[in-house]
């Protein structure tokens, strides 16, 4: 599939020969080890189910190597510890789910603004409100749309499996420094909470710009100072507004051409592909195995970054198949972003939340309801 | 004519309680509907629920209730007590992490308004809801799940005394902590809660009551181990007692 | 039992928070990593610490796991009869039940499936703690479908309560895993 890179692919080209370790964690752990393998030792969070496994991996392991761990009082709280601990220079992080997430839109504004690199992770919960305290897929817009005021966007991981989520935290950190810009990994509850093996291994992705712009003090920049701010107006900031929003444009048309990434599953002769991210994803293709099995056509189309989408790989497969199919634990939002890219060149179906097993939190979109839709399309 | 020497107070439904055992909210709950009833209050009274465990007394109580975003029901209090003045009676229930950390803010401007409401703080150490984690109440040294080692003062600085802070706040009538892991205690509890109650009846200012509360799974211990910690350590560290009581605002 | 076995293996337990269910689970997922390329392990439980709903799937697989969550597990441990009631209906045909006779209160309706019963529960006490209840029916689980040598799960309970620092309690584990494997041989 053209311009489609199998990120894991990929990564191994790229990847160091350090020494592997295997290990049985939690996808919620899988990203505290990736940060740890990425250099990231400064963590500011705040507890929030469920992604509890995430603080308290932190609180447990960064004093061991020297690292700054706050439980910080609030998700805004956090969220400015990160703005501040970014701006020195160092990879910072901090980790939410759904409530919190929004608490930090305002931040995340800021950080967008200030072109901060750092890592921000939503384990998504059912919302809207305080919802659920279980998995959904319910902040795919905020999340891809900005999440926060002002028009910025967030670069979008979006991972399937503990592997990905230690392999993706080493990538967003690359990303991040590459663009001087923050990064939103988008999991959900499933993904975090489910156990899976690992292979621990340190990633190279290649060499970064220095961050020259960091915060240190001027006697360690020779008489130089830095000012990191959000705010835009003139006479009171380091730039005009205009160039600030010139120079952001052409960052954001940098990472659409070349940070899209994705991966098909069984789609070269398919008549029907399911589009899904995420835990819908395993799901989905465990749903078309079976599908196949009965000698029905489908495959998967798996985004990887939700944000740059891949417009372009959808655009292609909606000249080559009859109709897709949506999966996603939500009323309907990745569905929107499918449409705009097949441009009725196809149907597109959506399988939502609506479709769970159980009315209650903890309900799911389970394989066989997928597969009995597969059935009903084909 | 047999007369009725003990039952369910009447604002109490019949859903079954979800806490754990050993918890107190159980007896908490009974505690404010005991005291909405001496008063003859229920009927005019409005809670405010947080986000923790304490969010699903409203299934329990047969009053109105409001759920507050976490840290924010004394604002959302705010909101409501504004709108109905003397003709309701508003209280919050909140815990450690809502109203100590991401709803300090919030506590503290609602005593420095002396806003007319009754704050309800259910102290027990730790974030239950979430598994266990650090609470600014947390005792130095207690082990909890982001203090594996215990809580060390240099990291996580010091216990928070909340009544004490309230009670040193000029829109503050009445500041009290109690506990209700004996029967002596309880009653003084329920006293604490009364004398709260009619401050805002009164209208005179803002109303805090903490309340020390057991929680066995986040502390590792078994319901009884857990009320000896709370008589033993608990009230070392928070000592029960009024900590301010006047008649109006000075 | 048919398709659950060398080459993936499924198991989906179901009981009430407190149980042990999650804790069982890991013990076969952990155990897995050693004979299997993919292990998941998935947990799904209310939000009360105590007293609500809890289940958790374990697939160990030689090829990549899909889905962590099964629409149909070939083989299930029903701790409490609320369990039975939600689940019974959701096990593949030809897949085995687990049921705790202790506190399970009717059979296995579904004549599709096998199934296995032992008063884990009472075993448990007789062993000095009700809690280990989920080894002893994990036990009785492995003996019936044979597809993963006792003492690798052994060893893996040992490991894990030495990590634990409660290595005091490694003698009564192994045995509560042992007795629920002779309790299946007799049912």
């Amino acid at each position: 599939m053209e311009g489609c890179r199998l990120v894991s692919t990929k990564l191994s080209q790229q990847g160091a020969a350090a020494e592997a370790t295997r290990v049985l964690i939690t996808g919620n752990e899988a990203i505290g080890w990736g940060a740890i393998y990425a250099g990231c030792i400064h963590y500011f969070g705040y507890p929030i189910t469920p992604q509890n496994e995430l603080t308290e991996f932190f609180a447990r392991e960064l004093p061991k190597i020297g690292g700054e761990f706050i439980q910080a009082e609030s998700e805004f709280a956090a969220i400015s510890m990160v703005y501040g601990a970014a701006a020195c220079g160092v990879r910072a992080m901090t980790t939410t789910s759904s409530p919190g997430f929004s608490l930090m839109g305002e931040g995340l504004s800021a950080i967008a603004a200030a072109e901060m690199p750092c890592l921000v992770v939503d384990v998504q919960r059912g919302g809207p409100g305080l919802g659920t305290t279980q998995t959904a897929q319910t902040d795919y817009l905020q999340a891809t749309k900005g999440g926060g005021h002002g028009g910025y966007h967030n670069i979008v991981l979006a991972p399937a499996s503990a592997q990905e989520m230690f392999d993706f935290t080493q990538l967003a950190f690359y990303l991040a420094d590459k663009y001087r810009h923050h990064v939103l990994m988008l999991t959900d509850g499933i993904l975090g909470q489910m156990m899976e093996s690992v292979e621990l291994k340190a990633l190279d992705f290649g060499p970064l710009p220095a961050k020259d712009w960091a915060l240190r003090g001027i006697a360690r920049k020779g008489g130089r100072n830095s000012v990191i701010s959000s705010l835009k107006v003139a006479g009171m900031a380091p730039e005009l507004y205009g160039d600030y929003l010139l120079r952001i444009n052409e960052k954001y048309q940098a990472m659409e051409e070349n940070e899209v990434r994705c991966e098909t599953y069984r789609t070269e002769d398919a008549d029907l592909v399911l589009v899904a991210y995420g835990s819908s994803a395993r799901i989905a293709m465990e749903a078309v195995d079976e599908a196949r099995a009965e000698g029905r056509r489908v495959g998967v189309f798996r985004p990887l970054t939700l944000w740059p989408f891949p417009k372009r790989q959808v655009r292609a497969l909606a000249d080559q198949v009859s109709q897709f199919l949506v999966v996603e634990d939500s009323l309907g939002q990745m569905v929107e972003d499918v449409r705009a890219a097949v441009a009725e060149r196809a149907p597109v179906h959506l399988l939502g939340i609506l479709a769970r097993d159980d009315k209650g939190g903890g309900g799911m979109i389970l394989p066989g309801r997928v597969l009995q839709e597969v059935r009903e399309l084909t | 004519m047999s007369k009725v020497v003990a039952g369910k107070p009447a604002q109490i439904n019949d859903r079954q309680f979800m806490w754990c055992p050993g918890c107190h909210y159980g007896i908490i709950t009974r505690l404010i509907a005991e005291t909405l009833e001496e008063l003859g209050v229920a009927g005019k009274t409005i809670g405010v629920s947080p986000v923790g465990c304490s969010l699903a007394m409203h299934e329990y109580l047969t009053l109105d209730f409001a759920d507050a975003l976490h840290g924010r029901a004394p604002a959302v209090a705010t909101g409501i007590k504004r709108v109905h003045h003397g003709d309701a009676l508003v209280f919050t229930v909140q815990g450690d992490g809502d109203l100590c950390a991401i709803g300090m803010g919030d506590a503290m401007n609602a005593a420095v308004r002396g806003e007319n409401i009754t704050m309800i703080f259910l102290n027990n150490a730790n974030y239950g809801t979430t598994g266990g984690q650090l609470a600014p109440t947390s005792l130095v040294g207690q082990v909890t799940s982001t203090t594996p080692d215990g809580r060390d003062p240099q990291r996580a600085g010091y216990p928070v005394h909340m009544a004490e802070l309230m009670a040193t706040m000029r829109g503050v009538v009445y500041a009290a902590r109690c506990a209700v892991n004996t029967a002596a205690n309880f009653t003084r509890a329920r006293k604490a809660l009364k004398t709260a109650f009619q401050k805002q009846i009164e209208g005179q200012g803002l109303s805090f009551v903490e309340i020390l509360s057991a929680c066995p799974p986040n502390w590792h211990k078994s319901p009884t181990d857990a009320l000896a910690w709370i008589a033993e350590t608990m009230i070392r560290e928070y000592p029960l007692g009024e900590l301010k009581n006047v008649a109006r605002v000075e | 039992m048919a398709g659950n076995g060398q080459e993936r293996l499924e198991l989906k337990l179901a009981g009430i928070g407190g149980q042990g269910v999650l804790l069982a689970a890991q013990v076969l997922a952990r155990a897995g990593v050693q004979q299997y390329r993919y292990v998941t392990w998935f947990p799904s439980y209310g939000t009360q610490k105590r007293g609500g709903e809890s289940t958790a799937t374990v697939v160990l697989a030689q090829e990549r796991i899909h889905s962590p969550i099964l629409s149909r597990p070939k083989a299930m441990i029903m701790m409490h009869t609320s369990a039975l009631e939600r689940f019974e209906s959701t096990v593949a045909p030809d897949g085995l039940i687990v049921v705790d006779s202790s506190l399970v209160d009717r059979p296995v309706s579904r004549e599709d499936v096998s199934s296995c019963y032992l008063p884990a529960n009472q075993i448990a006490i007789a062993l000095g703690s009700a809690q280990l209840a989920n080894l002893v029916l994990l036990g009785a689980f492995l003996a019936r479908a044979q597809a993963m040598p006792m003492e690798l799960v052994e060893a893996t309970v040992e490991q894990m309560l030495v990590n634990e620092g409660r290595q005091r309690l490694v003698a009564t584990n192994r045995e509560a895993l042992r007795r629920g494997f002779e309790a299946a041989g007799q049912t």
